[in-house]
């Protein structure tokens, strides 16, 4: 295959940008550069992926995680406290749930929980897909998905049946 | 059947049963990017997906730019083939120099820290005591002085008996010794010393100096 042309990265970018920096989020305050890395990144393989996606996703938790230990080291509460701040979703337009409240129930799951919803939620990625970005197997995965939704529904799921 | 082994059979089924949801959570939700569909199985996930991501504040000219400026060798290798063996060529000194430096500083530290490791723990010198044996040789006259105390008077004698020779030639002198003593004391002299005076009428002078003085006078 092919090196990577501007109208495929313009698409990734429209498509998977957000969700992306959604999935990087979860671990440090800039997501935008982690992602913007990730697509340079993409970029300079001489042969395109043959999963493109799944491959940016690795590539951005790699960089997530490496930018947020560097960021731990620098100011460890100064970035809790933005997290906490910080609101991840928009109003949707039913909405059906609170996006602060989403956002907060979001960050108080387990990290291989959340990252398991996010990027099978937002990033549309498949059970295998995620197993095979946390080391686990599907089986796990699917498992941590489950205990994660279970948990969301219930924090958010009596302000969801209100609505 | 043990409960031991039905917990086991039991934890068995429950993870095939989860590979099994997740695989027909799969079912017919690839595309062609190797992403999935989104397709939530219950109204809460159906909730969650209706929450968009905020937008991502991504640059996309720069982006575009970055992009562009990574993707440069890769087209230039593909356009420019003996650009791109020169590009080689350059890359491959440069990483040697960039290797070459640091590496022969880092051998050269080595070496000198071994060197100063090997110093610094050196055994202490051990002194080995050895007896040399070394011929001397004695002096002959030292030897002879100690072996016979009459020897210094021995040597006395013969030093007088060579003065007494030196002042009067005896019977037998060769020609050389008389020309010796003529060059030493004149010719005058020499006439006197070849008829010896009779021991009665000359007194023999007891040095050199006498006879000078007395040739002199």
């Amino acid at each position: 295959m092919d090196g990577i042309g501007p109208e495929l990265l313009g698409r990734l970018l429209d498509e998977h940008g957000d969700a992306l920096a959604l999935y990087a989020r979860g671990w440090c305050e800039n997501p935008e550069d982690v992602v913007q890395d990730a697509l340079v990144q993409l970029m300079r393989q001489p042969r395109t992926p043959e999963r493109v996606v799944p491959w940016l996703y690795r590539v951005v938790r790699n960089g997530a995680i490496s930018a947020a230990r560097a960021a731990g080291r620098r100011r460890r509460h100064e970035s809790q406290a933005a997290l906490r701040e910080d609101v991840w979703f928009v109003r949707p337009s039913g909405d059906r749930l609170d996006a602060l409240a989403a956002t907060r129930a979001l960050q108080e799951l387990p990290e291989e929980q959340r990252e398991t919803i996010v990027a099978r939620l937002w990033g549309g990625l498949a059970f295998e897909d995620i197993a095979e970005l946390t080391g686990t197997s599907s089986s796990t995965a699917h498992r941590r998905y489950e205990a994660g939704l279970a948990a969301l529904r219930e924090r958010l799921g009596a302000e969801c049946l209100k609505r | 059947m043990s409960e031991e082994m039905k917990g086991i059979r039991k934890s068995e089924v429950g993870s095939r049963n989860e590979a099994e949801a997740a695989r027909n959570a799969e079912r017919g939700t690839r595309n062609d990017d190797g992403a999935a569909f989104r397709l939530p199985n219950s109204e809460f996930e159906q909730a969650l997906c209706s929450l968009m991501p905020r937008a991502a504040q991504l640059d996309r000219d720069r982006l575009m730019f970055l992009a562009g400026q990574a993707s440069v060798p890769q087209a230039s290798q593909e356009c420019e083939p003996a650009v791109d063996q020169s590009h080689r060529l350059d890359v491959v000194r440069s990483r040697r120099s960039r290797w070459g430096w640091p590496a022969a500083f880092s051998a050269m530290t080595a070496v000198a820290a071994a060197l100063l490791v090997a110093l610094l723990n050196r055994p202490a010198p051990q002194i080995i005591e050895r007896i040399v044996r070394v011929p001397v040789e004695v002096p002959r006259t030292a030897v002879d002085a100690a072996d016979a105390p009459d020897q210094a008077d021995r040597f006395a004698e013969d030093a007088a008996r060579a003065e007494r020779a030196d002042r009067w030639p005896a019977a037998d002198d060769s020609y050389l010794h008389l020309r010796r003593q003529a060059l030493a004391l004149g010719i005058d002299s020499w006439m006197d010393a070849v008829s010896p005076p009779t021991p009665a009428s000359v007194e023999a002078p007891a040095s050199y100096r006498e006879l000078r003085d007395s040739l002199l006078q």
